[in-house]
């Protein structure tokens, strides 16, 4: 990146993303400081390349498919003493398996959930809505026509996925599941295949290209 | 299973999230494979494990209950002599087998998130704040939860705003008002009682006013009289005057 294209794109992308509670996406980025994407992707990681050195308090991530700034994990009680808060509000088990399970099988309808945890759902998704972290996705037409839900950008950015086909395969989850090849069990947990495996996800992710978005309906 | 080393939550006896996390916890402990259940064992643990709960006063779902039966059935059918004819015949557990092992991919799926959540809570992101001053409100996509969170504010305000209690004042009617108002009424000349009275809306209205027009009749300021036998009861002024001053003083509230 020339001197001149540094000048002219890295401060102003640092002080959007400096003004930002939420990620912003990099088609965003791109239209306000009217560059191309080789432009603006040279200068995000000029701001990352800055932002991982040593001494720094924040660091850039991509997250939601966009980019934000947040602090760095050492500082979290500092943090938590600044703002005066002891803990942050912790999911359930129920709720974190009924995410789990409205995160792999979206879109899915409450009975559906509820036959798959061999209890009661409704409480638990309601939580989830309150939380933003699901949402309606209209009905399903069957007898009763419940609603689906899928997850929302809200999910995605909590878990520091950019997109829902980063959520972790079941092969890379915990433990052997001890299910035979073939065996009923060993059908995946998500049914869309292999789309969009690429490398790690995390917040060092390189700049890519947005992959298409499964929440955009 | 022998590899249950990864992280399990703390169990408590209140804390399963369901009646197959429960059974999924006894799989675990007894150290058997889920697709080869001992099922009279983990059988009877289950259903001593409901009994623990119910003397513990945990409100015990349905579902727990539905899945002791369920347990106890297969239980019944495992016991039964093979069909001769079908010597692999179909296993009474497969079923089970198969909702536990999906159920248990969700149950690791969120175990995997759960870790995920408690590390990404310690980065903090800018406060999402009010948008910086001037310009355009960002328009943001409201949901129906939103939706009905919204309309359930303004429900609230509006019960803040409008009491339902509603104190109303006791209408009061004094003998002395009504005592000036007959003679005002009747100034015109004699009118039927009953058109009299039902000018009055309220029926201590109506017992006041009654009781003025005999006050005022034993005063002899009023006479009250039937034009005609079986004639209605009319009420008219007599040349008896009463100024309405020395009403408002004789009769005091």
């Amino acid at each position: 990146m020339t001197e001149e294209a540094f000048r002219k794109f890295v401060p102003p992308l640092e002080a959007v993303l400096f003004s930002s509670a939420r990620p912003i996406p990099e088609k965003d980025l791109a239209e306000l400081l009217e560059a191309d994407r080789p432009q603006l992707e040279a200068a995000l990681a000029a701001l990352r390349e800055e932002a991982e050195r040593d001494g720094r308090g924040i660091r850039l991530e991509r997250v939601g498919g966009g980019w934000r700034y947040v602090t760095r994990p050492e500082f979290d009680s500092l943090l938590r003493k600044f703002f005066e808060v002891s803990e942050r509000s912790r999911l359930s088990l129920a709720a974190l398996e009924t995410l789990a399970i409205i995160a792999y099988r979206q879109p899915i309808t409450g009975p559906e959930i509820s036959e798959l945890r061999g209890v009661n759902s409704s409480g638990v998704i309601r939580t989830l809505l309150e939380k933003k972290l699901v949402i309606t996705a209209g009905k399903k037409p069957v007898v009763g026509t419940p609603f689906f839900y899928r997850t929302t950008p809200d999910f995605l950015v909590r878990f520091g996925l950019n997109d829902i086909s980063e959520l972790p395969r079941p092969e890379e989850l915990d433990g052997d599941l001890g299910v035979p090849d073939g065996a009923p069990g060993s059908q995946a947990l998500l049914p869309m295949g292999t789309e969009g495996g690429e490398e790690e996800g995390g917040p060092a992710a390189e700049p890519r290209q947005p992959e298409e978005s499964l929440h955009g309906g | 299973m022998e590899n249950s080393g990864a992280a399990l939550p703390p169990v408590e006896l209140a804390s399963f999230s369901g009646p197959l996390d429960l059974l999924l916890h006894l799989i675990r402990v007894n150290e058997v494979s889920i697709s080869d259940i001992p099922i009279v064992e983990i059988t009877q643990q289950y259903t001593e494990y409901l009994a623990l709960m119910e003397e513990m006063d945990l409100d015990l779902a349905a579902e727990y209950i539905y899945l002791a039966a369920v347990l106890i059935h297969i239980k019944s059918r495992s016991l039964l002599p093979r069909d001769p004819n079908d010597p692999e015949g179909e296993d009474p557990r497969r079923e089970l087998v198969e909702r536990l092992l999906e159920y248990e991919k969700f149950k690791r799926a969120a175990e995997t998130l759960h870790e995920t959540d408690s590390l990404r809570a310690g980065l903090w992101p800018r406060p999402d704040g009010e948008a910086p001053p001037g310009g355009e409100a960002p328009t943001l996509e409201v949901s129906l939860i939103d939706l009905v969170g919204a309309f359930r504010q303004a429900l609230d305000r509006y019960r803040l705003a409008h009491p339902a209690a509603i104190e109303i004042p006791k209408l009061r009617f004094s003998l002395r008002d009504k005592m000036i108002e007959l003679l005002e009424l009747l100034k015109t000349g004699p009118l039927p009682m009953l058109d009299l009275f039902s000018t009055f809306r309220y029926r201590a209205e109506a017992i006041t006013a009654f009781l003025a027009m005999l006050e005022l009749a034993r005063l002899g300021a009023l006479r009250v009289f039937q034009p005609a036998p079986f004639h209605e009861i009319h009420v008219s002024r007599t040349e008896v005057e009463i100024e309405a001053e020395r009403i408002r003083d004789d009769y005091r509230d």
